[in-house]
């Protein structure tokens, strides 16, 4: 059994976040690694997520992370990336990491990922360069994360985002901003790359449960929407049978 | 609009929803705007009693500059994040 723990939207600012440094001290009872599903922040700074890592200073799982748009606010990333990747942080954009849980290999592939909307009431890539450049941006980002899924060589894998890639996991948000919190590209790229399952935040008041079009689970865990530190997944070991097919 | 020089409410939450997106004491760009009557609710969640605080006093600064006259209802809600992990969800 691989114990995945998760949560997006943790939004650390320069406090100590008590509640999330309680939680996450015990984590590795109850989890082999643990996934950041992006805005890590609440502005972006290098200062913030120095708060961040001093809380993550006491998780003794693997930590695997994606930025997510407020990350990007300051524009500090590389710093914020800096002081991540000193704490021991993998930070994902476009890539991927494994990581061995028991006999199994775990592999996430990871992007912030973008906006840009659904089928039926998407933007594209047409008309001023400003809009070319927002859709061109999604589309970047979920090619990479294709190839990423693509290259992964893991029992299981998972695909780390902040944006949606799907609707379903956006309801209870205002339907006129469905655009500005995901694209269908990025269900797309997992459809094609494949996964065994994706998390992602951004949308606080959304839903927690859905599927891509291709089937593949989807899970919101912004920590406003699951009002809690994190949530826990289990994803079974390949069967000894299936490890030798694959 | 019987009084002209009102700014009409639609461009009022714009501005404030902009207010709330942008000044960093919240930087939250999920609070939904009303205006009910002479108030304007705040409704959502976020992450700090600070962070709500703070969405009622930039509110309130910006409409006093707009419209002073209109009251700030702040019925935000402070997520607790302190319910501790629930069982995991298995996943096939």
């Amino acid at each position: 059994m691989i114990r995945v723990a998760a949560v997006g939207d943790v939004h650390v600012g320069e406090e100590v976040d008590e509640g999330l440094r309680r939680d996450l001290a015990t984590l590795g009872e109850c989890a082999d690694v643990l996934l950041l599903a992006g805005d890590l922040t609440r502005h972006g700074t290098v200062a913030e997520t120095r708060c961040l890592t001093a809380v993550l200073d006491t998780v003794d799982v693997p930590i695997v992370a994606v930025l997510g748009n407020h990350d990007h606010h300051s524009d500090e990333v590389d710093g914020v990336v800096s002081e991540l990747e000193g704490a021991g942080v993998e930070v994902l954009e476009g890539t991927s990491t494994t990581v061995e849980v028991g006999a199994a290999t775990l592999g996430i592939a990871g992007a912030k990922g973008f906006g840009g909307g659904f089928v039926g009431a998407s933007a594209s890539e047409f008309g001023e360069p400003e809009m070319k450049s927002f859709v061109r941006h999604t589309r970047d980002v979920a090619d990479r994360l294709r190839s990423a899924l693509q290259d992964l060589r893991a029992d299981r894998r998972i695909a780390l985002l902040h944006y949606s890639p799907i609707e379903d996991t956006l309801h209870g948000e205002r339907l006129e901003i469905y655009p500005f919190l995901g694209s269908y590209l990025l269900a797309e790229a997992v459809d094609q790359g494949g996964a065994d399952l994706v998390l992602h935040g951004h949308a606080h008041a959304g839903s927690e449960r859905g599927v891509t079009p291709g089937g593949i689970r989807v899970r919101n865990v912004a920590r406003p929407l699951i009002q809690r530190s994190f949530r826990l997944f289990e994803l079974d070991e390949p069967s000894p049978a299936a490890s030798a097919a694959s | 609009m019987s009084e002209p020089d009102r700014t009409p409410d639609a461009y009022v939450i714009a501005h404030v929803r902009e207010a709330l997106a942008t000044d960093e004491r919240v930087a939250e760009l999920g609070i939904e705007l009303t205006i009910a009557s002479s108030t304007l609710v705040l409704n959502g969640r976020v992450a700090s009693t600070a962070q709500r605080d703070a969405a009622t006093a930039v509110a309130t600064e910006l409409l006093a500059a707009q419209l002073p006259d209109l009251e700030v209802r702040n019925d935000l809600e402070v997520v607790d994040a302190d319910a501790g992990p629930a069982g995991p969800e298995h996943v096939t």
